[in-house]
């Protein structure tokens, strides 16, 4: 059996662990509807919204735990069945730092899931339970009549992905991790080496992204590319040389080899395809953080519903060199190097909300074509590898602060200026009415539905 | 479309396409059809085809699952993938008379098939 992950978006994070952790004349209970997934290493489990169940919910009670009316549990069901969603109910064993089940919580699980599964089959349903760092819990897969009481939890914040439990470690390598996250130290290697990292695009951005990412030590790199290396390349990027240009090589192939002189330990997974390809879209939603080194918006469009769907963070870089539109002399003016560096937390704002991505923008693209990096007729190359290697740092760094969970105020976006040298923020807000963060978010795979006549 | 149109259309997809299942995703209506036939001459002669229903355009969208060679033996120009639902599909432009009011679903499926009936 594949491993299970459930995943919590931002949006939804502040919610469940403050209504758990709240301390009243009971334990605290939060219901969670769900979706899944299934990938190829391990079935996800991602929440799309919470119930918050009103005090008259609830009935008098012998003990501290919660029991609530069979009314209210038969509405929770209708809002599941209706929206194609499994059930999950959440509670904390309060300063339980290895939390288990107790006895009446397998009783309760044993009793409830099944019923649960009997509505609606075709998605999990679980009983959680919280501690300090800590999770425990009795899950009801599809397919299945035997809980699977072995899962992580991850829940996708503002400036980290915290996924419990951790990874062992001495109390001293878990404080050290709490004051400098950056120092060597054993739990973060660990951190880091359980991470699946995919670059989209392995040109001037991308293969830079894919060295920084082997010496940090990520435990499987996910490059995906189509081309081959070409002598254009070698004005994009320090790491496709006049070698890779003239055997042609695949990128993929450059960056494993890159990979592999840089750092052994790490695994480079080569897919020779275009997203939104299919081997493509297996290999992204393996990925624990998307890096897009994409250059048009279709492909962002793309990159950004998957994470969407699958909960993934995803690290978006771009550049382009702007020459004067109006000018009449030839070659135009050089006017602009502007760039973008874009971290979408699923539950923040996403690449819609950012106005990044419209749909006439889309529209005025041609078919999601690639493009080179000068937007000038005369279609020339241009000596960009620097001006990349600054934004694929900064994407690097943007996994590495995820990971190591460096405080940031993530929702903004980075406006490059390549003349200046600059990075300048720009507020993003979500909006409220955006259809990717409305409907797709956390929708996992989709359960498609026989057509009845009439409905 | 209209709301009651795009009803209308499930229905006739699901009356006319044996097999054909359905999902509200981002807002959108997606019809699922099992096989789309070809015009003679493609290779291959069917694939799984994708109905999008959008109230916000005055059009349905087919797309399909697989890119066929055409009968001159040319892969079709102004194709482009994208991701729905999980899922990869290709759209294709074409220009097809329809209108929500007059022509039927099937109509409109098998019109904008006949796009690869053009040898180019």
């Amino acid at each position: 059996m594949n491993d299970i992950q459930m995943r919590v978006p931002r949006n939804l994070v502040g919610r469940l662990l403050e209504q758990i952790y709240r301390l009243g004349p009971r334990e605290s209970v939060v219901f969670a509807f769900a979706s899944h997934a299934r990938t190829g290493s391990r079935d996800l489990i991602l929440l799309r919204d919470l119930a918050i169940p009103p005090e008259s919910a609830f009935l008098p009670s012998r003990g501290h735990g919660a029991r609530w009316s069979g009314a209210y549990m038969v509405d929770l069901l209708n809002r599941a069945l209706e929206q194609q969603l499994g059930l999950f109910i959440f509670h904390a064993h309060i300063g339980a730092k290895a939390v288990v089940m107790s006895e009446d919580d397998r009783a309760s699980a044993r009793e409830l899931l099944p019923k649960f599964q009997l509505v609606l089959p075709q998605r999990p349903h679980g009983s959680i339970v919280l501690g300090v760092e800590s999770v425990a819990g009795a899950i009801l897969m599809p397919d299945s009549d035997e809980a699977v009481e072995r899962f992580s939890l991850r829940m996708i914040e503002e400036h980290e992905i915290r996924t419990w439990p951790l990874p062992t470690a001495t109390p001293e390598e878990y404080l050290l991790l709490r004051r400098q996250p950056l120092a060597e130290n054993r739990l973060l290697k660990k951190m880091l080496n359980q991470t699946v990292v995919a670059v989209v695009g392995l040109s001037g951005g991308g293969s830079q992204i894919v060295s920084q990412l082997a010496t940090l030590g990520v435990g499987e790199i996910i490059g995906i590319d189509s081309q081959r290396a070409d002598d254009s390349n070698r004005m994009a990027t320090p790491n496709l040389g006049w070698i890779d240009s003239l055997f042609r090589l695949h990128k993929t192939t450059a960056a494993k080899w890159r990979v592999w002189v840089i750092n052994r330990k790490v695994t480079f997974t080569g897919i020779k395809a275009r997203v939104p390809e299919r081997s493509a879209l297996d290999a992204l939603k393996r990925a624990d953080i998307i890096v897009g080194c994409v250059n048009n918006l279709h492909a962002r469009a793309d990159l950004n519903e998957v994470a969407w769907r699958y909960c993934i963070p995803y690290v978006d870089i771009g550049l382009v060199l702007a020459t004067d539109e109006r000018a009449a002399v030839e070659p135009r003016p050089l006017t602009a190097i502007p760039g973008n560096l874009f971290t979408a937390i699923p539950g923040a704002p996403c690449l819609w909300c950012a106005e990044f991505l419209t749909e006439a923008k889309l529209e005025r693209e041609t078919g999601g074509r690639g493009r080179p990096y000068l937007r000038d007729p005369a279609g020339r190359d241009a000596l960009v590898a620097p001006f990349n290697g600054t934004l694929a740092s900064e994407a690097a760094c943007e996994v590495l602060r995820l990971i190591a969970g460096l405080k940031f105020h993530r929702e903004v976006r980075h406006q490059y200026d390549g003349l200046s040298g600059t990075l300048l923020e720009v507020e993003v807000t979500k909006r409220e009415t955006c259809p990717l963060c409305k409907s797709v978010l956390a929708s996992g795979d989709p359960i498609w539905q026989p057509i009845r006549q009439g409905g | 479309m209209k709301r009651e149109n795009v009803f209308q259309i499930v229905d006739e997809l699901a009356r006319e396409y044996e097999g054909a299942t359905r999902l509200e995703d981002g807002g959108k209506i997606l019809v699922r059809l099992p096989e789309v036939i070809f015009p003679r001459g493609c290779n291959p002669i069917s694939t799984r085809a994708l109905v999008v229903l959008d109230e916000q355009q005055a059009a349905p969208q087919l797309l399909i699952e697989q890119v066929p060679t055409l009968a001159n033996g040319r892969t079709p120009k102004s194709v482009s993938a994208t991701a729905i639902a999980g899922d990869p599909w290709y759209s294709f432009s074409f220009n097809q008379r329809w209108d929500e009011n007059t022509n039927s679903a099937v109509q409109f499926v098998e019109g904008r098939l006949r796009r690869f009936a053009q040898n180019e």
